[in-house]
This record gives structure tokens, C-alpha cells and sequence, in this order.
């Protein structure tokens, strides 16, 4: 069994890190999950978050977008739109970006947002609701920065960015599972 | 023979068009590098999405093999009634025959589905297509400008937002991308590929074949359809920038082969016309001199 993980983050700029680390913990879509060597193939979808790694004693950390992850027992692949790390924040610049895209958050907060499975919907609800999603996921991206950086925006009270349709209750997820083992 | 004058103001203006050229041709070589860049930079991205997203669809045919149901929208196949194809040009000219070539291979993919029976539209990317296949009578229901200044994967998902809800709807049952590939700075090979419906189940085995673990073991997090509904947007969406990518450095590799042809060319017809003027200037002094003689003789008797 190997003892280190091989650690990259590839997003389409390019490879933005490579790194042989003892132990990763990335922001899956259900929540946190570690990665040590030895670990199960394991595919998980991945939300704006910090992913944490351990090189011997030294603790890094970066920020990456939503996207996912690969694990086997000696890699850990992580696909994602965006990543930084804390020497390329710049918080007077990711600041005023949030702020930004606050304002306009607010702005579309007046326009009615229909169910997204509602029929009647028309093209300007639709049109809203796209637009409102775009922004909340940059938010969040803007938010994980900062708070990278050791300064975190205050807690919003809006939904965390969608992830394909609303998710299945737990109970389902049970019986699929066994399924799929057969 | 022309006059003095005439072959000079020539020369000038032969001169001055060199000049546009050359410097043509070496911006869009700096433009080329750094379009070159941006392939390689997507490369492993795009490689490792289309692997999983093959391994997961795979892993997923086999569940639900018998049920027969798609597993995606996007992953839907129907009979092909109305084909969309999508055609990357460029926005400028003077590039060889790039967009000839995307013509007529846009030409020939349209002959190709009317002959399968199949109502055709075309989206086009680029200035060039669009006036091309609006002078030939085809169905341009979209066009989209711009892209390519700046291009970048936001770009590209304005191209994929508005392809998306049109196969979903099924409006249209399968998408076509006709596009330069890019080879080389000298060579594009142009390509036409079916975007949609994602070819499932076709990819590559995956490469470590070693490994004790089949792609079956995996464990998913949430699940795999959720999974799969994330996955394959980010294909689609990582295919048309490819594309586009390629498209455009295929354009800048086409402008700098014909801007360095054009110089060539330049530099050809200033030493010709150079010849024919030092010629004339010869010819000019040698009916001069003999005037002169011809004068002086005439005193002497």
C-alpha cells in the first residue's frame, strides 16, 4: 500500500497543483470527506469549498470550485472550474467583486422565482432563475476566498449552489446502493 | 514600357503592403502560441472528464441495460428527424482557404443528413459562415458573435446554454460540429463530429488495467445519477470549447501561413518590378547620352 496520496487539481487552465501529500480533505456535495492513503475508489461531486492537505507536519490549504473528485489509494484527482490559493488572493479585489454581485443578487431578488418544476414558468422567470443561479455560485466562489484568506463574508441565507436535480432522500439512496453491488 | 514614375509608385505601394503583411503574419503567430497554450492547458482536463464520464456511464448501461431508458437527457438517442449542425468559422478573412474549407464541409454534412431523410439548421460561430450560408438559402436559426474575442470557458457556455435546452426539448434530435482541427501551424484538418447525442459506452478502456479495483468498485458520492447529471453537462460544455479552441488556433495558424506566402509574394514582385525600373532608368540615360552625342556630332561639322 502506498503511503502517500498523489494529490492534483486540474482545472481547464491548466494543472494547478500537483503534490504528494499524507492526507487530503476535500467539500464533497454531502459534506466534508478525508482522503488517506489506501483509500477506496470513490467518485464524488464536489462543491465551492477549501480542500486541506497534509504534507508531513505542514497544513495547506486552498480553495477550489465546484466540480469532482477521484480517489484511489494513492491519488486523489480533483476536477474543477476554479481553484486559488491564499498567496493569489487578493481580498480588496474579491471583496468588492462580492460586493457586486450582492447588489445584483438583490436586484433579482425582486423578481419572482417559480419552482423549478412549475409549468407556467415563463421565459423571464427562467431567464431569472439562470441568472440568479450563476451568481449565487460565484458568490459562494467569492465567499470560499475570502475565507480562505482568514476573513469570511457573513452567512447568507440564500440556498447553496443547485446540484442537478434536488436531492434524493436518504432512505432511497439505501436500496439503490445495494443495487448497483449486485 | 511604362514610365519612370509610374513603376516607382508601384514599388512604394508593393512595399507598403509588405509590410502589412508581415506584421500580420507575426501577430497572428504570437496570437498562435498563445492559443497553442490554451489546448494544452485544457488537455488533461477535458482527457480526465471524458474518462470518468465513460466509466460512469459504462458502470451505469450495465445496471440498467434491460430498462432501456436514457440515462441522461443529453444521452438520449432518437431517430434523426432534424439535425442542428453547428459550424466554426472565423470572423476575418485573409487566411488562406480556412473558411472555404469549413464551407464546404458544411456543405457536404448538409447534403449528407438531407439525403438521410433529415430536416437540417445550422448554428453558426463566426461572421464568415453566417453570410456564407445565408447567401446558399440554409436555415441559420442562431448565430453567435464575439466569441472568439476573449474566448474563454464562459464564452463557450454561451454557445452550450443555448445548445442544451434545444436537444433536451427535442427540438432538434442530434447536434453536428463542423470545425478545423488544429494539426499543426501549417496544417488544420477539418472535421465534423456528432456532438450530440454524447456517444455512450464507446470511450476509451481505462488505462490502468492493472489496478485491482474495476471501474464497478467505485463508490459514488452522492449517487451515480446525480453524478452523471453534473458530469455530462461539463463534457458537452469542455467539447465545445475544445473545438472552439481548436478553431481558432487552427485560424491563426492558417493567417500566418497565408500572411507569410503574401509576404513572399511581396518580396517577388518588388524585385521584379525593381528590375523592369532599373531597366527603364538604363534605357532612360543610355537615349540621354546618345542625344548628347548625337548633339555634339551635329556642332563638330
Amino acid at each position: 500500500m502506498a503511503d502517500k496520496i498523489a494529490l492534483e487539481i486540474v482545472t481547464p487552465r491548466g494543472r494547478a497543483l500537483t503534490a504528494s501529500v499524507d492526507e487530503v480533505t476535500a467539500p464533497s456535495v454531502q459534506g466534508e470527506f478525508g482522503v488517506l492513503p489506501g483509500h477506496l475508489p470513490l467518485l464524488a461531486a464536489l462543491r465551492t469549498g477549501l480542500v486541506t492537505y497534509r504534507e508531513g507536519s505542514e497544513t495547506k490549504r486552498c480553495a477550489v470550485g465546484a466540480g469532482f473528485a477521484e480517489a484511489g489509494p494513492d491519488k486523489l484527482v480533483i476536477l474543477t472550474d476554479e481553484y486559488a490559493d491564499r498567496e493569489k488572493v487578493d481580498p480588496v479585489v474579491v471583496r468588492k467583486d462580492l460586493a457586486e454581485v450582492q447588489q445584483q443578487l438583490q436586484k433579482l431578488e425582486a423578481v419572482p422565482i417559480a419552482a423549478p418544476d412549475a409549468k407556467a414558468a415563463d421565459a423571464a422567470t427562467a431567464q431569472a432563475r439562470a441568472e440568479r443561479e450563476v451568481l449565487i455560485a460565484r458568490e459562494n466562489w467569492l465567499a470560499v476566498q475570502l475565507e480562505l484568506y482568514g476573513d469570511p463574508p457573513f452567512a447568507t441565507q440564500r440556498p447553496y449552489e443547485q446540484f442537478g436535480p434536488s436531492p434524493p432522500p436518504p432512505e432511497e439512496e439505501v436500496p439503490q446502493a445495494s443495487d448497483e453491488s449486485k | 514600357m511604362p514610365s519612370l514614375k509610374a513603376i516607382r509608385k508601384r514599388i512604394a505601394s508593393t512595399k507598403a503592403t509588405q509590410k502589412i503583411t508581415r506584421a500580420m503574419k507575426m501577430v497572428a503567430g504570437a496570437k498562435l502560441t498563445r492559443a497553442q497554450q490554451r489546448i494544452v492547458a485544457l488537455r488533461p482536463y477535458a482527457v480526465k472528464t471524458g474518462e470518468v464520464l465513460h466509466s460512469v456511464s459504462r458502470t451505469m448501461n450495465e445496471a440498467n441495460e434491460e430498462s432501456g431508458e436514457a440515462l441522461h437527457p443529453l444521452l438520449a438517442r432518437r431517430a434523426e428527424k432534424k439535425a442542428l449542425v453547428l459550424v466554426l468559422s472565423a470572423d476575418r478573412g485573409l487566411c488562406g482557404a480556412f473558411n472555404t474549407n469549413i464551407h464546404k464541409a458544411a456543405e457536404r454534412v448538409w447534403a449528407e443528413k438531407r439525403a438521410a431523410g433529415a430536416e437540417v439548421v445550422f448554428a453558426t460561430v463566426g461572421r464568415k459562415a453566417r453570410e456564407y450560408l445565408g447567401r446558399r438559402g440554409a436555415n441559420v436559426i442562431q448565430d453567435f458573435t464575439h466569441i472568439y474575442d476573449g474566448l474563454d470557458l464562459d464564452k463557450a457556455r454561451l454557445v452550450t446554454k443555448w445548445l442544451v435546452p434545444r436537444f433536451e426539448k427535442g427540438e432538434v434530435d442530434s447536434i453536428t460540429l463542423v470545425y478545423n482541427e488544429f494539426k499543426s501551424a501549417i496544417t488544420q484538418k477539418v472535421t465534423h463530429e456528432a456532438l450530440l447525442p454524447l456517444g455512450n459506452g464507446s470511450g476509451p478502456a481505462r488505462p490502468e488495467a492493472g489496478d485491482k479495483f474495476g471501474p464497478s468498485d467505485l463508490l459514488y458520492e452522492p449517487n451515480q445519477r446525480a453524478l452523471l447529471e453534473r458530469l455530462v453537462p461539463m463534457y458537452f460544455e469542455i467539447s465545445v470549447y475544445r473545438a472552439l479552441l481548436e478553431s481558432q488556433a487552427s485560424f491563426f495558424g492558417a493567417q500566418m501561413t497565408a500572411m507569410d506566402s503574401a509576404t513572399r509574394n511581396a518580396k517577388e514582385m518588388i524585385a521584379r518590378l525593381t528590375l523592369s525600373y532599373n531597366r527603364a532608368r538604363q534605357a532612360a540615360i543610355t537615349k540621354e547620352l546618345m542625344e548628347i552625342i548625337g548633339g555634339a556630332e551635329a556642332l563638330k561639322d
